[in-house]
C-alpha cells in the first residue's frame, strides 16, 4: 500500500484529479457544478500539462539538478509565453476541430491566465524539490546506517582475536578457568551480536559488558594486576549507544599491559550527573608509538566517528597524553 | 423583437461601438409595408440613458456618442430603444435598450441582433431564442446566465459576450431567419 502511494503512477493522476475539480469549480458559471465546467476543465489542463511536465521533465533536469540557476530563471516566462499559446491553441483551434456539442470559449484575462500558470510552476517544482530532498534524507540515512554497522563490525574481529588469544594460552597451560573463559565469551559475542542491532541500549547492560569483559582480561594478567572500575551514579534508565565505550577499554589493555606489568595500570571511572562522563587511564607501553600519533589505530578512530554520527554537536571527546599515562575522556551531553 | 435573447449587460463595449450616419431614416420591412425600423440621431429630450452600468447623461452628438435611437413598428405597436452598433469579428451588431421604462420594478435588459446593410438594404438577423433556451437548459452553452421564470437572462460581462459572440457568429443553427428591409426615407 505504501509503495502504490509513493508510486507516480498514483500520485500524478491523484494530483491531476484534484486539480481539475479544483478549476472546475473556480471557472464554474454558476453554483451547480455541471459536466460543461469539468470539460472546461479538461481542455483547461493542456496547457496545465504541458507546463507542469516540461518544468519537471526538461527544466529542472536540465537546469535546476546541475546548478544553472539562471537559466532556469531566465526560462520561466518563456515557457510561461508558450504555455499561454498552447492555451490559445487548446480553445481556439483545437476546441472548434472537435466538433463538441458545447459551446464556449475561454474568457479567461491573460494577467489571470498567467498567475494560474505561475501557481502551477511553483507548486509542482516545490513538490518536485521536497520530493527530491526527501529521497536525499532517505538515502543520507541508509548511508549512515550502512557506514555505523560497519564501523561496529570493525570492532567485533578486534576483539575476537584478542580474546581467542587470552584462551590459546589457558589451553596452553590448561588452565582450569578455560572453560570459565571460554563462557564469558560467548556472553560477550551474544551482547555484540544482537544488542548493537539496537540504536541504543541502557548504560547499565554496556557496563556489565565491560566488567565481563575485564574479567576475560584479567585472565590472562596477573593476580594483583591495577585495574580499577569505578561507576558513580544512578545506571536505570540511561541509555548510550552500544559497543560505545568498549574500543576504549578494549584499547586501554591492549596498550596499558603491556611489558612491565608491575608499572601497568588502567583506571576507569564512570559518572553520572547532567550527562555521562566517562575516563579511562592506563600507562603507555614502551612500544606504543605516541609520537607519530599511531596510539590508538583504527579502535579510537572508530570512536571518534560514531561520536560525530550519533551524538553530533553533544559530546566531548579528550585525549590526553604524557611520556607515561594515557587518557582519554569522554562526556555525553 | 419577442424572439431576442435577453442580456442584462450590453453587448458592446467603448473599443467596438462605431457609427454609420447612413443607417438613419427609416427602412420598411420586405413584404409589409406596415412593418418598419428607423434609426434616428438621439434628440436632446431624451435626457438620459443607462449604458447597463450607471446612469450618464446623453451627449448632444449621436455622432460621437456612437448612439441612435431606433424606432421599430409592428402591427400597429410601436417600440423606441436607444441603439449601439458593435463590430465583433467580422459582424455587426446592434445593441438595443428600452427608451423608457414603464414603470420602477422592471429592470431593463439589452437585447441584440446581427446587423448588415449594403446601399439600400438592410438584414436584422435575431438569435434564434428557442434554440438557445433548450441550449441553455441542457447545460450545453458555458456562459453565465439565469432562468428567470422560464425566460433565460444572460448576465455574462460585455467582454465575454463578444467573445462568445465572434466564435459563434457564423454559426448558422443559433440564428433565426432574417428579416430584410429596404430604405424607405
Amino acid at each position: 500500500m505504501v509503495k502504490l502511494i509513493n508510486s507516480k503512477w498514483f500520485q500524478h493522476p491523484v494530483f491531476w484529479m484534484l486539480s481539475i475539480y479544483a478549476i472546475a469549480n473556480y471557472f464554474s458559471i454558476s453554483s451547480i457544478f455541471k459536466f460543461i465546467d469539468v470539460f472546461y476543465a479538461l481542455l483547461f489542463h493542456v496547457p496545465l500539462v504541458f507546463l507542469v511536465y516540461f518544468n519537471l521533465r526538461f527544466l529542472i533536469s536540465r537546469f535546476l539538478d546541475h546548478g544553472k540557476y539562471l537559466q532556469y530563471f531566465l526560462s520561466i516566462p518563456a515557457l510561461l509565453l508558450v504555455t499561454y499559446w498552447v492555451h490559445e491553441l487548446t480553445f481556439e483551434v483545437i476546441f472548434p476541430l472537435m466538433d463538441s456539442e458545447f459551446y464556449m470559449v475561454s474568457f479567461t484575462e491573460w494577467q489571470v491566465l498567467f498567475s494560474i500558470f505561475l501557481i502551477y510552476l511553483i507548486l509542482t517544482t516545490l513538490i518536485k524539490l521536497s520530493k527530491s530532498w526527501y529521497t536525499l534524507q532517505q538515502v543520507e540515512k541508509e548511508k549512515l546506517s550502512l557506514e555505523l554497522n560497519s564501523l561496529k563490525t570493525q570492532i567485533n574481529p578486534h576483539f575476537f582475536f584478542n580474546s581467542l588469544n587470552s584462551i590459546y594460552s589457558q589451553a596452553l597451560t590448561k588452565s582450569d578457568r578455560t572453560s570459565e573463559t571460554v563462557l564469558e565469551l560467548s556472553n560477550l559475542l551474544r551482547y555484540m551480536l544482537y544488542e548493537v542491532e539496537e540504536e541504543m541500549v541502557p548504560l547499565m547492560k554496556e557496563v556489565e559488558m565491560l566488567e565481563n569483559y575485564m574479567e576475560l582480561q584479567k585472565l590472562r594478567l596477573e593476580e594483583g594486576s591495577k585495574i580499577e572500575f569505578k561507576v558513580q551514579g544512578n545506571l536505570d534508565g540511561v541509555v548510550i549507544a552500544p559497543l560505545l565505550l568498549f574500543p576504549l577499554v578494549e584499547n586501554a589493555f591492549k596498550h596499558g599491559m603491556r611489558g612491565d606489568f608491575e608499572q601497568a595500570f588502567i583506571n576507569i571511572q564512570l559518572t553520572l550527573g547532567s550527562g555521562i562522563r566517562f575516563s579511562i587511564m592506563n600507562k603507555l607501553g614502551q612500544i606504543d608509538d605516541v609520537e607519530n600519533g599511531k596510539y590508538g589505530g583504527i579502535g579510537l578512530e572508530n570512536v571518534k566517528r560514531r561520536l560525530e554520527l550519533i551524538y553530533p554537536n553533544t559530546h566531548e571527546f579528550e585525549i590526553l597524553k604524557t611520556e607515561t599515562e594515557f587518557q582519554v575522556i569522554l562526556k555525553l551531553i | 423583437m419577442n424572439s431576442c435573447v435577453y442580456s442584462l449587460f450590453p453587448i458592446y463595449t467603448d473599443d467596438t461601438l462605431v457609427y454609420f450616419p447612413e443607417l438613419i431614416g427609416r427602412w420598411e420591412k420586405e413584404g409589409d409595408s406596415n412593418a418598419y425600423v428607423e434609426f434616428s440621431a438621439v434628440p436632446k429630450s431624451i435626457a438620459s440613458l443607462s449604458n447597463g452600468t450607471a446612469e450618464k447623461e446623453v451627449a448632444l452628438n449621436s455622432a460621437e456618442e456612437k448612439v441612435y435611437v431606433v424606432e421599430f413598428m409592428d402591427n400597429s405597436e410601436a417600440l423606441t430603444f436607444i441603439g449601439h452598433i458593435a463590430e465583433i469579428g467580422n459582424d455587426f451588431f446592434l445593441d438595443l435598450y428600452p427608451a423608457e421604462v414603464s414603470n420602477s420594478s422592471t429592470i431593463p435588459v439589452h437585447t441584440f441582433s446581427k446587423v448588415k446593410f449594403i446601399n439600400n438594404r438592410l438584414d436584422l438577423t435575431s438569435f434564434d431564442l428557442e434554440k438557445l433556451n433548450k441550449l441553455f437548459e441542457s447545460n450545453l452553452i458555458r456562459l453565465r446566465h439565469e432562468n428567470v421564470d422560464g425566460t433565460i437572462l444572460i448576465t455574462a460581462q460585455p467582454s465575454e459576450i463578444q467573445k462568445f459572440i465572434n466564435r459563434y457568429s457564423e454559426d448558422e443553427s443559433v440564428f433565426e431567419d432574417k428579416d430584410t428591409y429596404r430604405r424607405a426615407s
